[in-house]
């Protein structure tokens, strides 16, 4: 009698094991259905070569200056990501690491009251997500999202300001730019645009306009595929057969 | 090939500007002109071309010909608030200098060029929508399509300084893509950075058989209010009261 209650009971223990395990299965299926999949089409481009021409303007006692000539340096670094099924744009990141002494006009506010004479830019970089492709992607706009950096200092006649973060006065800004190239084929891509930070001075009361126009060359990062949710899920079931057809054979045995 | 005016004429026809705003002020005053909505309209300050390029293709990944030196720009930008969507228009020309492009390699002529001159150049466009990036920020964007029209002239020289492709010559483009942004830093004063091409801005360049090249134009520009309406507006009463006072004077 007591060897049969163990039978039965053996048996009622199995069945529900059975029974949760696939009430899991179940359920983890129809969390795949419900979970939106990611993207296949999203595709990394990195940098090949690209220059960025910094302009700097100064805006002192209501009026805004050009503060020193123009300069062309190249960019260190650049990562976009795109998705053209869905017309997303959803990183752009530049860097460049300029270390430019502009030499202030002598016009500017910061010259005549020799606070600096010297603008040191040490660095110049944009973040930008969650933009779109527009003009069936021939270019990107971006509505917010935005942020460009710049580490300054400066160089005057009461010595050296270190360089550090320039602190902004408003959200970085980046123009609806162009981009040439077929994104799906994995051929190159060119890239143009135009950056603005606006920040406030670290020295005196100027505030300095910092524009940065990129004009760069990216290739396509070779692609890791994703393994896909369903073969994750066919492969946990086949996993899940296996060690259950093992147990069995243990047993029999 | 016409020559761009001296400085001076061009004081001279800042005067006659000016006489002409006072007259339309006073005009204005006697409640004789209705004054239309307009947007804000803006003064090259400072800058100009201080980026270009031309490639053998709109992609520029083969850049054959680089900026030699900037080149300054005069002329007005009109960006109009009141109208949905905003809208940008603008009248530019390049001053003194021409935008000079010169091999990227020296010594390496592309199809026989080594230097492009671009001289008496007008970049033009009416009405371009503009998109507030963040609403009240005072920064604006060109929205994509857009274009302007760019004509000049245009030398071609070889490495001996030779004129090449039968220039000089007239270049005209009527639609040039145009992208890039304006900063409103605070009432009347601007930053702007606009882009020509590369699209819709091409130049047949070399000899014996000429070359398509695709060219790209850009500027930043420091940007001054135009006259305020009061100071034209006083103006034209002064000027009419001298006008006056001399009349009444035996």
């Amino acid at each position: 009698m007591r060897g049969v209650c163990a039978v039965g009971e053996r048996s009622e223990v199995k069945v529900s094991r059975h029974m949760a395990v696939t009430r899991a299965l179940l359920f983890a299926a129809a969390l795949l259905l419900v979970a939106p999949l990611p993207s296949q089409a999203m595709t990394t481009y990195t940098l090949e070569s690209g220059t960025l021409t910094l302009t700097v303007d100064e805006y002192a006692s209501g009026r805004l200056y050009r503060a020193g000539d123009t300069v062309k340096v190249a960019i260190d670094s650049a990562t976009l990501i795109f998705d053209p099924d869905t017309a997303a744009m959803t990183v752009l990141d530049i860097q460049a690491s300029p270390f430019v002494d502009l030499a202030l006009y002598s016009s500017t506010p910061s010259y005549r009251n020799d606070s600096y004479r010297t603008l040191v830019i040490d660095a110049f970089g944009v973040h930008a997500t969650d933009g779109a492709l527009v003009g069936d992607g021939a270019g990107f706009s971006f509505a917010d999202g935005v942020s460009v950096d710049a580490t300054l200092g400066g160089i005057g006649g009461y010595g050296v300001y270190p360089s550090g973060p320039a602190v902004p006065v408003m959200p970085g800004q980046l123009g609806t730019g162009s981009i040439y190239g077929d994104l799906g084929s994995g051929d190159t891509v060119t890239v143009a645009g135009v950056a603005r930070g606006f920040y406030e001075s670290s020295f005196n009361d100027s505030r300095f306009v910092v524009t940065g126009n990129f004009n760069l060359v990216a290739t396509r990062t070779a692609a890791i595929p994703e393994p896909g949710s369903v073969v994750l899920f066919l492969t946990g079931l086949g996993v899940a057969s296996l060690a259950g057809r093992s147990r069995g054979r243990g047993r029999r045995k | 090939m016409t020559r761009r005016p001296p400085r001076s004429s061009r004081r001279a026809s800042a005067s006659r500007l000016l006489a002409t705003a006072s007259t339309a002020s006073a005009l204005a005053l006697s409640g004789l002109v209705a004054t239309p909505a307009q947007g804000d309209v803006f003064y090259v300050q400072d800058g100009g071309v201080d980026d270009a390029a031309a490639c053998t293709a709109p992609d520029c990944t083969t850049q054959t010909f680089d900026l030699d030196g900037p080149a300054e720009v005069f002329g007005t930008l009109e960006l109009d608030t009141t109208t949905i969507p905003p809208t940008l228009g603008f009248d530019l020309t390049l001053w003194n200098t021409p935008v000079t492009l010169v091999e990227t390699v020296a010594g390496t002529e592309d199809n026989g060029v080594a230097t492009i001159d671009f001289s008496d150049v007008a970049y033009s466009a009416a009405g371009l929508p503009v998109t507030e990036m963040i609403p009240g920020s005072g920064t604006f964007s060109i929205d994509f399509g857009a274009t302007a029209s760019v004509d000049g002239d245009q030398a071609q020289w070889d490495d001996e300084d030779l004129a090449v492709n039968g220039t000089p010559a007239f270049f005209g483009e009527p639609s040039a893509q145009v992208t890039g942004s304006c900063l409103v830093v605070a009432p009347g004063d601007a930053s702007c950075s606009l882009t020509f091409g590369t699209d819709g801005f091409a130049l047949s360049v070399g000899d014996p058989t000429p070359e398509p090249r695709s060219l790209r134009h850009t500027m930043n520009l420091v940007l001054l209010p135009e006259p305020g309406e009061g100071l034209l507006l006083v103006s034209g009463v002064l000027g009419l009261l001298v006008l006056g006072r001399r009349r009444i004077a035996p």
